[in-house]
């Protein structure tokens, strides 16, 4: 009996803090809502106020919004005045930058756009239209920079790569690398580049080794027959 | 339910079973090892394990003596597993980078570890709870009613919190914050607790 009556008290209880925090989240999302809507109307006073900006941000950042999403939002909304249309790619562009670093130490600097493209949706509160083509129109304004970030293609499909100050671009052999790893669902071995590109060891191993030390492979020494394989680390991700 | 928990991808990437040789990777390597081991023992209750990385106790009743759960450190859809070395060096790093791992014994190693997924501070604040919720602070308490008692109030949370585990949580955060007191029996054994 008292068994039951504990069950009652704990249902109830539950019910009544699930309601809350219900309706505790039903206001965030209106106040939400209601500071974007604030943010497109009154966009030209917030850019113009810098003290008016510096309380906006906060408020923003306390309820959880990037200030940088309602940019990259209200200047997506109209694609007429060349000005919004410039804000959209720049600041579109810092989210690149931002996924760009935050991913590093797991891809070594190499990512594929459509890898990036739902990434950078993913991590945004407020739904954004964003696509490869976006991307490629931003990354035009990042090699004011430096050349840092190159689109390239392999097997027909589009990567980002991206390095920082030093370390040039990739190599051919590093492309082929990537090509095999394509077809291979991800990996390459001595043997494969051999095979296929007829490179002698000491050519396999300085483009793999170089690699290694880049952080774009990873080294696996269970492959079959116990030959040694490298894997391309976006396999993770997709 | 043992069947429901399903590794991250990476757990299926077959060069995490090698020790990398680029420091940066194995960095990020040993951390995907760490939190898989954590998201594991969570699931399963796990509270501490052996260096091989089974089960040395959960909370679970059938977790802690059955050959059910995916095996750890092995998988063999891709015919791969972790070595010795390899394994010592990912609880190495949980223990000393993480920090959410212990020695059960530091002066003796191979004893095992115990996983916070939980931290012991944690584990006190519920025992404490429990205790004041249930009216019962300052009353004198056996090691039973703190873990296994039934029709007790206890929540589920602490049932069947593996004993060794208990009595450290009891020593290293209750006893040495002033809020909790052990009785000993004659054999030198704990009678008691007593938390304030």
């Amino acid at each position: 009996m008292s068994n039951r009556n504990d069950d009652a008290y704990t249902k109830l209880g539950r019910s009544l803090s699930e309601r809350h925090s219900d309706q505790l989240s039903t206001q965030l999302a209106v106040f939400q809502s209601a500071l974007i809507n604030f943010a497109s109307d009154h966009g030209d006073e917030i850019k113009s106020n810098s003290e008016f900006r510096n309380k906006f941000t906060h408020i923003c950042q306390s309820v959880g919004i990037d200030p940088l999403d309602l940019l990259l939002y209200s200047s997506s909304l109209s694609n007429t005045k060349s000005s919004q249309d410039s804000n959209y790619t720049i600041s579109l562009a810092v989210r690149i930058v931002e996924v760009c670093q935050e991913t590093r130490d797991v891809n070594g600097g190499l990512i594929r756009l459509k890898e990036l493209v739902s990434i950078i949706r993913e991590n945004t509160y407020i739904n954004i239209e964003v696509t490869e083509a976006n991307i490629e129109k931003s990354l035009a304004t990042l090699t004011t920079l430096g050349k840092g970030y190159e689109i390239l293609t392999i097997s027909g499909k589009k990567w980002l790569k991206f390095t920082s100050a030093i370390g040039g671009s990739i190599t051919n052999d590093q492309k082929k690398i990537y090509e095999i790893c394509g077809f291979m669902g991800g990996f390459v071995t001595y043997r494969l580049l051999r095979d296929n590109y007829g490179w002698d060891k000491v050519r396999c191993k300085s483009v793999i080794d170089e690699m290694i030390m880049n952080g774009f492979l990873w080294v696996d020494s269970q492959g079959e027959k116990g030959e040694w394989q490298y894997w391309e680390p976006s396999w993770i991700s997709s | 339910m043992t069947s429901e928990f399903t590794f991250p991808k990476i757990h299926s990437f077959p060069p995490l079973y090698t020790k990398q040789p680029n420091a940066t990777i194995l960095s990020t390597q040993l951390d995907s090892w760490s939190q898989i081991i954590l998201q594991y023992c969570e699931y399963f209750r796990i509270t501490s394990m052996t260096l091989n990385g089974t089960v040395k106790s959960s909370q679970l009743v059938d977790v802690g003596k059955s050959d059910s759960l995916p095996p750890l450190f092995v998988n063999n859809a891709i015919n791969r597993s972790v070595s010795a070395d390899f394994q010592s060096a990912i609880f190495s790093h949980l223990i000393h980078k993480v920090k959410k791992a212990e020695y059960i014994n530091p002066k003796n190693p191979e004893l095992g570890i115990y996983v916070y997924w939980r931290s012991i501070t944690e584990w006190a604040q519920l025992l404490y709870d429990f205790v004041d919720k249930t009216g019962q602070l300052g009353t004198v308490l056996t090691l039973y009613e703190l873990t296994k008692a039934e029709d007790s109030g206890l929540p589920e949370s602490l049932r069947n919190l593996d004993e060794e585990l208990l009595v450290k949580v009891l020593k290293d955060v209750l006893i040495k914050q002033g809020r909790a007191q052990l009785l000993m029996d004659d054999e030198g054994g704990i009678g008691g607790v007593k938390i304030v």
